[in-house]
């Protein structure tokens, strides 16, 4: 119990910040404070689909690595490093509190209190990691086994939320998002994490090829691109929904989304198998 | 306690003779435990005649006097200027008609446009499962009925509509939603499945982020967000 | 701008509705489940059929279970005569008791969200005046919806009314009826919105336009109750019956005027005045707070005529005060949740903590257009008047006589509704199409009339002092001078609502006008309510003359008013039904002229 008061406490002294904040604090009062953090889903979200793509446009010169070393010397740059930094930010926000909307709706968890021990809880192993990490500098891990680890619990959480949702009578495409978020969840978080072993691994070309030359790797990351290509063109075309209203216009928006995610997907496909 | 407050509030008029929306302030010495409804009223008797608004019960009971306060749906009828005042942290408040439909004139905004959502859900029982014995009620145990029973508390003031983050273009709304949710677990109702096409289609449950904030608005404090929830969970089938 | 107003368009139905309300809805849902290609339009004034006044109503239905081993119909129709003081038709009373479990499952079986005990059944609760065996224990005969069993029969009717389409004309108001000859043939409708005029013609017209608790300065009767229905009727030079049977509760929360039932003071509570004295004790000796309704409405308006009133500063009236301090916090917490709540909510105490503002509230009309047992609404000679109905509040079949018990109202509402439907189809077989004679002179000489008014004059000033002077003269407390002075400010009234101008001359949504046409109806419906007042000289139900504090055999009928010109009415009278009595069955000497105490 003691544990439940200073968890309240702590909340309580983030939901005061919180409400101080003078633009946050009036919709805090107007519509709640969940309907701030949805406003925060929604923005990261989008956030996170426009740097995937830019991600993978930067990737796809890995052709020719000078190039790509070129771009990445930009990240030696304090103020590059910092905005690199603060990406952890959207990423696991947008992660733990898709994790607690999934649990939410599909998991018939609406006890407040118990989700927001979870996103603490979570969120404090996170930065924890990412702390020791970073304290211990250049160490290294075998690509394999982490990625097999990472794979094997994502796949695991996607298995468990499709069984979750499958009878469900919502849209099959409504499901996979949430199944893709799922899957996501460990694999977003844990793609940042292991870009930051050490600095090579995630910046030099030579080093990234080396590791993606092995099929494995291969696999991992077309799973992960595909599946975040699905997850955040469906997660576009959600929003855009709320506001269209004629069927022409929101089939005409689907298909824009459609061949942009392909375009992307085709990119992000070559480059991995191609490099 | 103060006994009376000096307020201001900054109401959001329209004239629909000559299509014309404007800010017009009303300052006045409001008694502490007097609610907007009393406010409206006093402004028609002291100071504008014309100022339109409206209202039914005034008990909270019927929702008709929904506005907009500082840009929080709620009933006109139940706000006192005391708990406004100590709510909102100020006794300036901006006062807009419900944005989920046109106004007509200045507060009253067009409810009966607003409520054509809530007919496209068919909010009776469609095809009433025979009762079990003719001329009986249907048995059904307050332990079965504690499970819904909640949602039925609706009175349709449209909050929850005002405050979803969804847009009310394509959303049939959180009200509509309960509407057709209750029916789905009444056992009286046989005719599931076009229920379920409603609230699986892409104006119904699809459209919300469960952003809670129809709990969150709700007078009668119904946990709208439960009751969608519980659709996406699948547990009507 | 002056315009020139005429009939925008004309709309044919087979009938039509004045009021969406509870007893409306009934009605129509039974002409279209009975015939569904029936054309039947129903007129709200309200934005919504659902925000009609019969949403607010919190406590039950009354209705005899037939499974029940204990309780008979017999008694509920006892019970109602002797609530009624006598004045109730007995005819009425059988024909609606005895139909009224079938209502129960009718609604039930529409989908009417009824609490249940934990076998599944309908759960009852019991209610003042409801007893078994004549007198001898609390009956258990209401069936009820949580506190809203009101709402719950709206949204049942609303639904089924839906399900089999109706047409709705919602923010519209009916301003005239329509005549060809001794035939009602349609009504004139004000479409707020538009602000259009249409003439809508039917075969068979349903007046259930609810309640005139804006009579009254403190009233738990909605905004829109404004007595247009009576208005209607009195306009079209047909009688309104016993318009003096208004009744008051004694304990509506200030502001509001929400009902605070009867459960605080048999819970405990103690009524307290100015200073602090619990003062029932010089009312009712041995009752004290536990004494009946109306002797503790006029104990409450004695101690604020006399000056041991508060007043609140806010909503500009007197009140006493309601101590439930002393009661312990299960009671707060679990009996007295929902009452706690809305004086937490509207008046902001903590009743745990603090006193607590109420005083006597008026609450339900009993009298209203006089209607035979099908519905059919009578003319001076008690004769019916050919396609014309009224069901609800707005009418008087009378079920409730003089006084009406909790939860017969919403009985009425719904078994009058069927019956009158059931007529209804009978008479469309009978009849065809006639058009009227006029064409709304009436409406536009009068909507003309206020548009071009001079003066200084505001309607809300003179609405303000109309209810003023009711609630002060005409309310609980009457007495011969004070009607008469009550009678002269109401003429002179008319005339400053004569010289009252509107300052925005539109006719969309123009609330001004809207509640200067309002104020019209207050003002004749005050007028034959202090008519029927001053008449009749004696005490009767919720009907109290402090200069004839008893029930005199000599009025022993029903009043009948008319009123084609403001200010001069003719009275008649309608003798009360006593079938139950002069058919001498089982128990018919309960039926007599009985004395009502309990
Ligand atoms: C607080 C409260 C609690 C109550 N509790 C109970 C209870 O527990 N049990 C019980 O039996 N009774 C109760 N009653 C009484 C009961 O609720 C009413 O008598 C009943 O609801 C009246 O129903 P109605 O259908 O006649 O009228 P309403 O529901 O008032 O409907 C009237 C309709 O007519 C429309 N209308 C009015 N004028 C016009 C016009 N000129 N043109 C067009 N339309 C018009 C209105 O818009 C409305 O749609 C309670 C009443 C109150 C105030
Ligand atoms: C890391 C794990 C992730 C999880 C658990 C997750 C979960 C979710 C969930 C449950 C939703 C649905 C919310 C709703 O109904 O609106 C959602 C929406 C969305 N997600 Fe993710 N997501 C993750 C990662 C990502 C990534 C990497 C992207 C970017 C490519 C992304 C982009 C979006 C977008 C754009 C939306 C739509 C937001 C909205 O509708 O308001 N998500 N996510
Ligand atoms: C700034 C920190 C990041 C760095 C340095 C980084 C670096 C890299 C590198 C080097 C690769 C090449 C493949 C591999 O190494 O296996 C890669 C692939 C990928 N990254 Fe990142 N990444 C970062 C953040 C992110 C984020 C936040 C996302 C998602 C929201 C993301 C999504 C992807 C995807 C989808 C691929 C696979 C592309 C493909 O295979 O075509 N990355 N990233
Ligand atoms: S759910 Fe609540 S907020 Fe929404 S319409 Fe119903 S009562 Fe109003
Ligand atoms: S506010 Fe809207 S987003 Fe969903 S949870 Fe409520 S419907
Ligand atoms: S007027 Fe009915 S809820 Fe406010």
């Amino acid at each position: 119990m003691a544990e439940d008061y200073e968890i309240k406490r702590f909340r309580q002294a983030i939901t005061t910040k919180l409400a101080n904040v003078p633009f946050i604090s009036t919709y805090a009062k107007t519509r709640g404070r969940a309907y701030v953090i949805a406003w925060c889903h929604r923005i990261s979200g989008t956030g996170l689909v426009a740097y995937v793509m830019l991600h993978i446009y930067t990737l796809s010169s890995l052709e020719t690595p000078a190039e790509f070393n070129a771009k990445m010397k930009l990240f030696s740059f304090f103020i590059f490093r910092l905005l690199e930094w603060l990406l952890a930010i959207p990423v696991i926000f947008h992660a733990l509190n898709g994790a607690r909307l999934i649990l939410y709706e599909s998991f018939g968890c609406r006890d407040d209190e118990t989700m927001t021990r979870w996103v603490l809880g979570l969120s404090a192993v996170y930065v924890l990691l990412m702390g020791m990490l970073m304290i211990m500098g250049n160490q290294s891990v075998t690509p394999l086994f982490f990625w097999l680890i990472a794979l094997i619990i994502s796949t695991s959480l996607a298995y468990l939320v499709a069984s979750k949702v499958w009878h469900s009578g919502t849209s099959i495409a409504w499901k996979f998002q949430r199944i893709t978020g799922a899957f996501l969840l460990i694999m977003v978080t844990a793609h940042l994490l292991f870009e930051h072993i050490n600095p090579s691994v995630g910046h030099e070309a030579g080093v990234v090829i080396d590791r993606i030359q092995h099929f494995f790797i291969k696999v991992t990351d077309l799973a992960l691109v595909i599946a975040i290509l699905y997850h955040g063109g469906y997660g576009l075309l959600s929003i855009a929904k709320d506001y269209l209203q004629s069927k022409v216009l929101k089939s005409s928006c689907a298909m824009l989304i459609i061949v942009i995610m392909v375009i992307f997907a085709w990119i992000g496909l070559r480059l991995t198998l191609l490099v | 306690m103060r006994e009376s407050y000096k307020i201001t509030l900054k109401i959001r008029r329209y004239d629909p003779d000559n299509d014309r929306s404007w800010i017009q302030d009303y300052h006045m010495e409001a008694g502490r435990i007097l609610r907007f409804v009393d406010l409206f009223r006093k402004i028609n008797e002291e100071q504008d005649p014309t100022l339109a608004w409206d209202s039914s019960c005034e008990h909270g009971q019927c929702g008709t006097c929904t506005v907009k306060v500082n840009g929080k749906p709620l009933l006109a009828c139940e706000l006192l200027v005391e708990d406004a005042v100590s709510y909102f942290e100020t006794t300036i408040f901006h006062i807009e008609p419900l944005d989920v439909a046109p106004a007509i004139r200045d507060l009253v905004a067009d409810m009966e446009n607003a409520y054509e959502k809530v007919d496209q859900v068919m909010p009776y029982v469609i095809e009433p499962e025979p009762p079990f014995e003719e001329g009986n009620e249907h048995p059904i145990t307050a332990h079965e009925l504690e499970v819904y029973v909640d949602a039925t508390r609706c009175i349709n003031c449209f909050c929850c509509a005002s405050a979803c983050i969804s847009s009310h273009n394509s959303f049939l709304g959180p009200n509509a939603m309960l509407a057709t949710i209750i029916r789905v677990m009444d056992p009286r109702e046989r005719e599931k499945d076009k229920r379920l096409k409603v609230l699986y289609s892409d104006q119904g449950i699809s459209r919300c982020h469960s952003s809670m904030a129809c709990t969150f608005v709700c007078p009668k404090e119904i946990d709208v967000a439960h009751f969608i929830a519980l659709a996406k969970e699948g547990r009507f089938k | 701008m002056n315009r020139v107003l005429g009939i925008d368009a004309t709309i044919y139905c087979d009938v039509l509705i004045i009021g969406a309300g509870g007893a409306g809805l009934r009605c129509a849902v039974e002409i279209l489940e009975k015939r569904p290609e029936t054309h039947v339009i129903a007129v709200t004034k309200v934005s919504h059929p659902q925000k009609s006044h019969t949403c607010t109503a919190q406590g039950g239905l009354a209705a005899v279970d037939p499974r029940d081993p204990a309780d008979k119909p017999i008694y509920h129709m006892f019970d109602t005569w002797k609530g009624s003081d006598c004045t109730a038709d007995q005819n009425i009373i059988k024909r609606i008791i005895e139909a009224s479990w079938d209502e129960i499952i009718w609604l039930e079986n529409r989908g009417m969200h009824f609490s249940r005990d934990h076998e599944g059944r309908l759960g009852k609760r019991t209610f003042g005046g409801h007893t078994l065996n004549f007198g001898e224990a609390t009956a258990y005969r209401a069936v009820f919806e949580a506190d809203r069993t009101g709402k719950g029969i709206m949204d049942t009717v609303w639904g089924e009314a839906i399900k089999r389409g109706i047409s709705f004309m919602n923010q519209s108001i009916a301003t005239e009826l329509l005549f060809k000859g001794n035939q009602c043939a349609g009504s004139i409708i004000y479409k707020k919105k538009e602000g259009e005029f249409v003439r809508v013609l039917s075969k068979a017209t349903v007046l259930a336009t609810g309640g005139t608790g804006q009579v009254f300065r403190i009233t738990t009767n909605c905004r829109q109750n404004t007595g247009d229905g009576l208005a209607l009727i009195l306009q079209a030079g047909l009688p309104v019956m016993d318009p003096e049977a208004v009744q008051f509760h004694p304990t509506g929360i200030i502001g509001p005027g929400i009902l605070a039932s009867e459960a605080l003071r048999a819970e405990g509570g103690v009524l307290r005045n100015k200073d602090l004295e619990p003062f029932m004790e010089r009312y009712a000796p041995k009752m004290k707070d536990l004494a009946p309704r109306d002797v503790v409405s006029r104990a409450i308006e004695t101690e604020i005529r006399e000056g041991r009133g508060i007043f609140n500063p806010d909503h500009e009236v007197s009140h006493v005060w309601i101590d439930l301090r002393h009661l312990s916090e299960y009671v707060h917490d679990v009996k007295l949740r929902e009452i706690s709540g809305f004086f937490k909510k509207f008046v902001h105490v903590d009743p745990k903590k603090d006193l607590c503002p109420v005083r006597p509230s008026n609450h339900y009309h009993m009298g209203g257009i006089p209607t035979n047992h099908l519905g059919e609404v009578q003319n001076n000679s008690l004769e019916p008047v050919e396609g014309l109905f009224a069901v609800g509040e707005c009418a008087a079949a009378s079920f409730h006589g003089f006084n009406r018990l909790a939860t017969n109202s919403l009985l009425e509402l719904i078994t009058m509704g069927r019956f009158a439907g059931e007529r209804i189809l009978e008479y469309l077989d009978e009849v065809s199409f006639s058009l009227p004679e006029d064409e709304g002179e009436l409406t536009f000489s009068r909507f003309s009339g206020y548009l071009e008014a001079k003066g200084k004059d505001r309607t809300a000033q003179i609405r303000n002092a109309l209810r003023t002077v009711m609630t002060d003269k005409v309310g609980v407390f009457r007495d011969e001078d004070g009607i008469s002075q009550a009678i002269e400010t109401l003429k002179e009234l008319k005339e400053r609502a004569n010289n009252s101008a509107l300052s925005v001359k539109s006719l969309t949504m123009n609330q001004e006008l809207i509640q200067r046409w309002e104020l019209d109806n207050l003002l004749a419906v005050s007028m034959v309510i202090a008519q029927g007042a001053l008449n009749r000289r004696e005490s009767r139900g919720a009907h109290y003359r402090e200069d004839f504090p008893e029930r005199d055999d000599e009025y022993n009928y029903h009043t009948l008013i008319s009123m084609r010109e403001f200010g001069s009415v003719k009275l008649g009278n309608r003798p009360i039904d006593m079938s139950l009595y002069e058919s001498g069955g089982e128990h018919y000497q309960e039926f007599g002229m009985i004395e009502r105490r309990y």
